[in-house]
């Protein structure tokens, strides 16, 4: 479980990128942050895996307090980031052990994770090259395989699907949806309406900091009947 | 032609960042880096002007003067060839702006020309900065005169064709092979050539005594300098040059001007489309090696502070830049030291008796010594005081990280120590060996010797950890930027400096309490470090987290 409590942040003065935003998040779920470029899903993001100091509120995760309690609030996520440029000269595979070692994860189940997921995601033949030789979309699995390493309870992730080719996104989607089926909790940020639409339990829109609308996707089709979730985004975000 | 112009001058303006900053004034804070830089160089830049001065003035009472133009020759052509080598590749093929620039309605010569013209701009004001010492000492001596104008304008010929000729050359060897297409071969390969010609200029200049331009210059007349000697044999259409300076004549100037443009458009029209088709085809691609389980399977577990050191280590050697700014340079250090000894023609091993029996009578120069080279050491390598910019956009993994701040910091900590010891442990065996052969000092001034070294470095170590926890340079497009044009370089010299500066002032000037004082040193040392400790313990995660 995620629960967010009036977290304020402002990188300028003049405005707030998130503005006291409070959310809970239930486990077993999938949830999806929509909001437009801008709308602070990022930033959110970024506060709740202990990346950026929150201005103000508290992010607990599994009831552990990011603030108080840090270690043992990041041991419970795995957290895929919009850029996944990073450690381009370790080979993937020996990215994975690192995670590995950092998570403190045994060997077997190291070994059995690191291939299925990457068997999954198409990269297993590819481990023993250098990250800086894939291509963006193998970048972002080799992250995916990493958050996944150590099989938290919570994945989070951010922008997934972007630069991803179908096959792929299919994959994910499917890793997505057992992952939740086993009683685990995801929340992914996107811009793009329909996979959200296909793909999870929950939406929460997020306009300029704030939340618009939390809740299912069925009781905001309700809510506006015989609208399309784009105009619905529309008329929200306005 | 005024646009490619224009967009060369915005190609250099953009890709020209000394100092990260996202705030507005970062115009003026480099203006003051670079004026800082630029006060620092001024003794060596001194230093040189007069040395110039003396020798011209005295080449010029027996009207040899000319001689110093030859030399200003093979020094200007040397300059040139080596920042081609490290210039054209890395703005020509490896610069990030070549995406954005692809895509642009240009020609694929217009594209090549504003490259060069990229290029050129910067290899000129590194020119001009290097070479000004000297030009000014000849001015001072002997006036201005146009054989100096004819010799600026031959460089001036001879960079351009330079520049153009090295891009050729990459582009031919690339189009023979894929596999140098990778950055980081080429990477290590040009830097592997420009130490052997640094070393072969040092090994050249060796065996001249610079303090005495007297004797540079005579040995300059005569010819018998191997410096002189060594350029003309691989670059022999320098003495053609000198020769016209010497005795000018419009016919061969105005040939020389004709076949210099010639060859310049000549090669611009019929390379570019080559050039930029490999600019665009540009990948940092290796080799696919068949995964395995056995593969999959050869790591062993380890604890988090062992694989973080590990992974920053195997980042230092594998990255071409980190490997050559980071490591290399704690190999070129001892190598030079140890050429300049070689070269020696028995007069050294008598300046080493000499040495050694003032060490004898003073034992703590051995201990100040030593704390001075494993400042410099710990220092030069700049593992730990860019540990944190190297990291640069990647850095919110080590906020992710389960794992406590202070944990992943000294993982960083180690590796710098790991670095530091690759000259420092040589030097440890040196001064083992040198006191069993020479100085038969007492054990306990070996012992002083060795914790003074051990306590200097991981001093010097942790500093540079805490001056880039608070002051990291993580905005950057390519890792030269993380480790080259990083401002804290500067704060741990200065920290060096000044402790090597204290110790010996303490030697020289209070005899009676000298040893207490190095003492005392080197408990404040100790007593700064474990502050700094405590710091990384207690403040590191709350100045790293993302504000
Ligand atoms: N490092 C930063 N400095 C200043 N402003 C920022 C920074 N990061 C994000 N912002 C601003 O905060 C707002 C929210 O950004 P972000 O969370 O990245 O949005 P999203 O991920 O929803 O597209 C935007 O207005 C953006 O301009
Ligand atoms: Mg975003």
């Amino acid at each position: 479980m995620i629960q967010l409590s009036n977290l304020t942040k402002s990188y300028t003065k003049a405005k707030k990128a998130v503005d006291t935003l409070s959310l809970t998040i239930s486990d077993g779920s999938i949830t999806a942050f929509i909001g437009p470029n801008g709308a602070g899903k990022t930033t959110t993001l970024k506060m709740m895996t202990g990346i950026l100091k929150p201005d103000h509120g508290d992010v607990l995760i599994n009831s552990y307090s990011m603030a108080a309690q840090p270690i043992e609030a990041k041991k419970q996520f795995g957290f895929v980031s919009d850029n996944p440029d990073s450690f381009l000269r370790l080979k993937g595979i020996e990215y994975l052990h690192l995670m590995g070692d950092i998570y403190e994860v045994s060997m077997s189940d190291r070994l059995e994770r690191i291939e299925n997921y990457t068997k999954r995601l198409g990269i297993y033949d590819t481990l023993n090259d250098k990250i800086l030789s894939y291509s963006h979309g193998m970048r972002q699995k080799i992250m995916i395989c990493g958050a996944l390493i150590h099989q938290p309870n919570i994945l989070i992730l951010d922008e997934p699907l972007t630069g991803l080719d179908p096959q792929s996104a299919f994959e994910l989607k499917e890793i997505m949806r057992e992952f939740s089926r086993s009683g685990k909790t995801i929340l992914f940020s996107t811009h793009v309406l329909d996979v959200a639409e296909r793909l999870c339990d929950k939406i929460c829109i997020i306009h300029q900091g704030k939340i618009m609308y939390d809740g299912t996707l069925e009781a905001l089709k309700e809510q506006y009947p015989n609208t399309s979730l784009e105009e619905i985004f529309l008329k929200v975000t306005l | 032609m005024k646009k490619v112009i224009t967009l060369a001058l915005k190609l250099t303006k953009t890709s020209f960042v000394l100092i990260d900053d996202k705030k507005k004034a970062s115009g003026k804070k480099q203006l003051a880096f670079f004026l800082l830089l630029i006060v620092l160089l001024i003794p060596n830049f001194a230093s040189f002007g007069f040395m110039t001065y003396d020798m011209t003035s005295f080449l010029a009472t027996i009207n040899q003067e000319q001689v110093i133009l030859a030399l200003l020759l093979q020094i200007g052509v040397s300059i040139i060839i080596f920042s081609s080598i490290f210039m054209v590749p890395s703005y020509l093929f490896y610069a990030k702006d070549i995406e954005k620039l692809l895509p642009l309605p240009l020609t694929k010569v217009q594209l090549y020309c504003a490259k060069l013209i990229q290029i050129h701009i910067y290899q000129m004001g590194f020119f001009l900065l290097l070479i000004l010492p000297f030009v000014v000492g000849y001015t001072l001596a002997v006036g201005f005169s146009t054989s100096l104008l004819l010799l600026g304008f031959f460089l001036w010929m001879n960079a351009i064709v330079t520049m153009i000729a090295t891009s050729i050359v990459l582009v031919l060897i690339m189009s023979v092979s894929p596999w140098f297409k990778n950055k980081d071969a080429i990477t290590l390969i040009l830097s592997m050539i420009s130490l052997g010609f640094a070393l072969y200029i040092n090994y050249s200049i060796g065996g001249l005594d610079l303090s005495d331009p007297q004797a540079i210059a005579f040995s300059l007349i005569q010819g018998q300098q191997s410096l002189a000697q060594g350029f003309s044999s691989f670059l022999p259409h320098l003495s053609a040059s000198v020769a016209m300076i010497v005795s000018f004549n419009w016919i061969t100037f105005i040939t020389y001007v004709v076949l210099t443009l010639v060859f310049i458009t000549g090669s611009i029209v019929a390379f570019a489309p080559i050039l930029v088709n490999i600019m665009a085809s540009f990948s940092g691609s290796s080799s696919t090696k068949k995964m395995t389980l056995k593969s999959l399977r050869a790591h062993q577990i380890k604890p988090a502070i062992v694989a973080l050191t590990t992974k920053e280590i195997k980042l230092l050697f594998r990255t071409p830049i980190y490997f050559f700014n980071n490591i290399l340079v704690m190999l070129i250090l001892p190598v030079i030291f140890g050429f300049s000894f070689i070269q020696g023609t028995g007069e050294e091993m008598i300046e080493v008796e000499a040495l050694t029996t003032f060490i004898t009578n003073q034992p703590l120069i051995l201990v100040v010594v030593c704390a001075g080279l494993s400042a410099l050491f710990s220092t030069i390598n700049l593992v730990t005081p860019t540990s944190i910019s190297r990291e640069g956009s990647s850095k919110f993994h080590m906020l992710l990280y389960p794992v406590e701040m202070s944990t992943q910091l000294y993982a960083k900590f180690f590796s710098g120590i790991l670095v530091s010891l690759i000259a420092i442990l040589p030097l440890s065996i040196m001064v083992i060996i040198l006191n069993l052969l020479y100085m038969q000092l007492g054990v306990i001034w070996i012992i002083a010797s060795l914790l003074s070294m051990l306590i200097v470095m991981i001093f010097m170590n942790l500093f540079g950890l805490l001056v880039d926890v608070y002051h990291p340079k993580l905005v950057w497009e390519n890792e030269q930027a993380a480790v080259k044009q990083n401002i804290n370089f500067l704060f741990t010299f200065l920290g060096s400096a000044a402790l090597i500066a204290l110790m010996v002032y303490t030697l020289f000037n209070l005899n009676d309490i000298a040893e207490w004082m190095i003492l005392g040193i080197h408990g404040a040392l100790l007593i700064a470090s474990v502050l700094i400790k405590r710091i990384i313990e207690t403040r590191s995660m709350d100045v790293l987290i993302e504000h």
